[in-house]
C-alpha cells in the first residue's frame, strides 16, 4: 500500500520515543547484517534460499534466531540477516512498543537517498559508502560537516512485519485455509453432483407419458382423478360392505334380504337358533355394522356408503 | 491501513468466504433438488394413479366381461337389459351357488353398482341388478 507513514530512524544511543500512534522504524546497520552480491539469480525466493549460507562465517550461534530479508537492488542481491528478538528488545529499550510498530524497513532500503551524513547521536554518523549504509565516527568525517535528518520521499515496498503482531501464524493460516478450501469444494462437488443426478422418477414418468401421452396434462390428470376417484372409493365402499357381511355370517345364517344402492345397504339375516342373535349383533358391532333384531330369529343390518 | 500485516487473516477470511458461499449454494441447490424432487414425486404419484384409475374405470374390456354374469347361469334364469354402457338384470330361481358365483363375478368387475337386491324364498333366490361402467 502507498501509505506513506512517519518513517522514524532508530539506533542505539537515540533519546527515548514517547509516542502512542503508530509509525514506521528504520533499522541501522548497527541491528542487521548486509552482503551485497552479484549474482545470476532471477527469482527472489531462489535468492531466499541461499541467504542463510551467505551468512555461515559471520553468524557462529544463535543462527536459527536470525531472519533473512533479501531484495534486488538495480542489478545486485542484497542480503539482510537480523534478529528480530534483538531488534524489539532495542525497540522497547528506547520507548517504542512493537505494538506501535507498522514496519521495519532497513536503512540500506534507503540508501538513494542519504546524499549527506545523517546524525547519530554525538559520535556516530550513518553515511552511504559505495551505495552501502554505513556507520562511521564523526572523527572520521571533516570538521565542516553537516549533518542532516533522515528524510525519505518514497517508502520502500518490502518491509519487515512484526510476526508477533500477527493473530494466526503462516501455518495456522495455511492449514486451516485449506481445511476450509477442501470443505468449499466438498461443497460445491455435491451440488454438482446433486445437478446431475436430477429428478428422480423421471424416467418411469416419462415411459408412462410415452403410451399415454393424454396424461402429460395435468388438467387432464386432475379431470381424470376427480372423476374416477370418487367412483373408485363409492365402489370399494360397496364391494368392503358386502366382503364384511359374507364374513359375519356362517353356513347357520340365512340372508333373507339384501339391498344396495348408490347411497346406503341394508341386509335381514336369519339365524337357526335365537341364541345366535346376541352373538351375531356382537359380531357386527366388530365389524363396524350396525345391528338390530327385528324378530325371534331375525336380525336387521344397515348403514351408509 | 497496511492490509500486508493483516495478510493470514485476509486469507483466512477470504477461505472461510469460500466456505459460506459454497455451503450456501450446496444448500440452496439440496432445496431447489428437494422442491423439485417432492414435485416430481407429487406429480409421479399422479399420473400413476390416474393411470390406474383410468385403467380400471374407463377399462373398454368390460364390455366382454359383463358377459359373463349372464353365462354363468342357464339363460332361462336371466333377464338381460344392455344398453350402451349400463345394464339391468334380473335373476330367478337361483340356488346358492349359483348365486355365490354370480356376486363373485360382479364384484370383480369394474362397474358401478347402482342397485343390487337379493332375496330369498326358501332355498331360491332372486337377485336384481343395475349397474353401469
Amino acid at each position: 500500500m502507498e501509505d506513506n507513514k512517519e518513517l522514524v530512524l532508530v539506533y542505539k544511543g537515540m533519546p527515548t520515543v514517547n509516542r502512542d500512534d503508530r509509525f514506521s522504524v528504520v533499522i541501522t546497520p548497527q541491528h542487521y547484517l548486509l552482503k551485497k552480491e552479484h549474482l545470476a539469480i532471477k527469482q527472489e525466493y531462489q535468492s531466499r534460499k541461499i541467504a542463510a549460507s551467505l551468512f555461515d562465517e559471520l553468524i557462529d550461534s544463535n543462527k536459527d534466531e536470525y531472519s533473512f530479508f533479501v531484495y534486488k537492488e538495480d542489478e545486485d542481491w542484497i542480503f539482510i540477516a537480523y534478529n528480530q528478538n534483538e531488534i524489539v528488545n532495542f525497540l522497547e529499550e528506547v520507548g517504542i512498543s512493537s505494538s506501535n510498530v507498522d514496519e521495519i524497513f532497513f536503512v540500506q532500503q534507503l540508501v538513494s537517498s542519504i546524499e549527506k551524513p545523517i546524525s547519530l547521536g554525538d559520535d556516530k554518523a550513518l553515511v552511504s559508502i559505495n551505495g552501502i549504509a554505513t556507520i562511521v565516527s564523526k572523527n572520521m568525517l571533516p570538521k565542516d560537516t553537516q549533518f542532516v535528518h533522515m528524510s525519505a520521499d518514497i517508502q520502500p515496498k518490502k518491509a519487515v512485519l512484526l510476526s508477533k503482531e500477527y493473530m494466526l501464524d503462516s501455518k495456522t493460516t495455511l492449514l486451516l485455509s485449506i481445511v476450509f478450501i477442501i470443505f468449499g469444494l466438498l461443497f460445491l462437488i455435491e451440488s454438482r453432483n446433486i445437478l446431475t443426478n436430477g429428478v428422480p422418477n423421471q424416467a418411469k414418468i416419462d415411459t408412462i407419458l410415452e403410451n399415454h401421452p393424454t396424461l402429460s396434462s395435468s388438467y387432464t390428470r386432475e379431470s381424470i382423478l376427480s372423476k374416477y376417484q370418487k367412483i373408485d372409493k363409492a365402489e370399494r365402499a360397496k364391494r368392503n360392505i358386502i366382503a364384511k357381511l359374507a364374513k359375519m355370517i356362517d353356513s347357520s345364517i340365512k340372508v333373507d334380504e339384501f339391498k344396495l344402492n348408490q347411497n346406503s345397504y341394508s341386509a335381514v339375516l336369519s339365524v337357526q337358533n335365537s341364541n345366535q342373535i346376541s352373538s351375531l349383533i356382537n359380531r357386527a358391532k366388530r365389524y363396524g355394522i350396525k345391528a338390530e333384531k327385528i324378530s325371534a330369529n331375525q336380525l336387521k343390518v344397515e348403514g351408509k356408503i | 491501513m497496511n492490509l500486508t500485516r493483516y495478510k493470514n487473516e485476509l486469507i483466512l477470511l477470504g477461505s472461510i468466504v469460500f466456505l459460506v458461499i459454497s455451503y450456501s449454494y450446496k444448500h440452496s441447490i439440496e432445496q431447489k433438488a428437494y422442491e423439485s424432487t417432492t414435485k416430481s414425486q407429487q406429480e409421479y404419484k399422479d399420473i400413476i394413479k390416474a393411470y390406474n384409475l383410468q385403467t380400471i374405470w374407463a377399462n373398454k374390456k368390460v364390455v366382454k366381461r359383463i358377459k359373463q354374469l349372464k353365462m354363468v347361469v342357464p339363460s332361462s334364469k336371466v333377464e338381460w337389459s344392455q344398453k350402451a354402457k349400463k345394464l339391468s338384470a334380473k335373476y330367478r330361481g337361483l340356488n346358492k351357488d349359483e348365486l355365490n358365483i354370480v356376486l363373485n363375478k360382479l364384484l370383480n368387475l369394474p362397474v358401478q353398482i347402482k342397485t343390487l337386491n337379493i332375496k330369498r324364498s326358501d332355498q331360491i333366490y332372486s337377485m336384481e341388478l343395475q349397474c353401469k361402467w
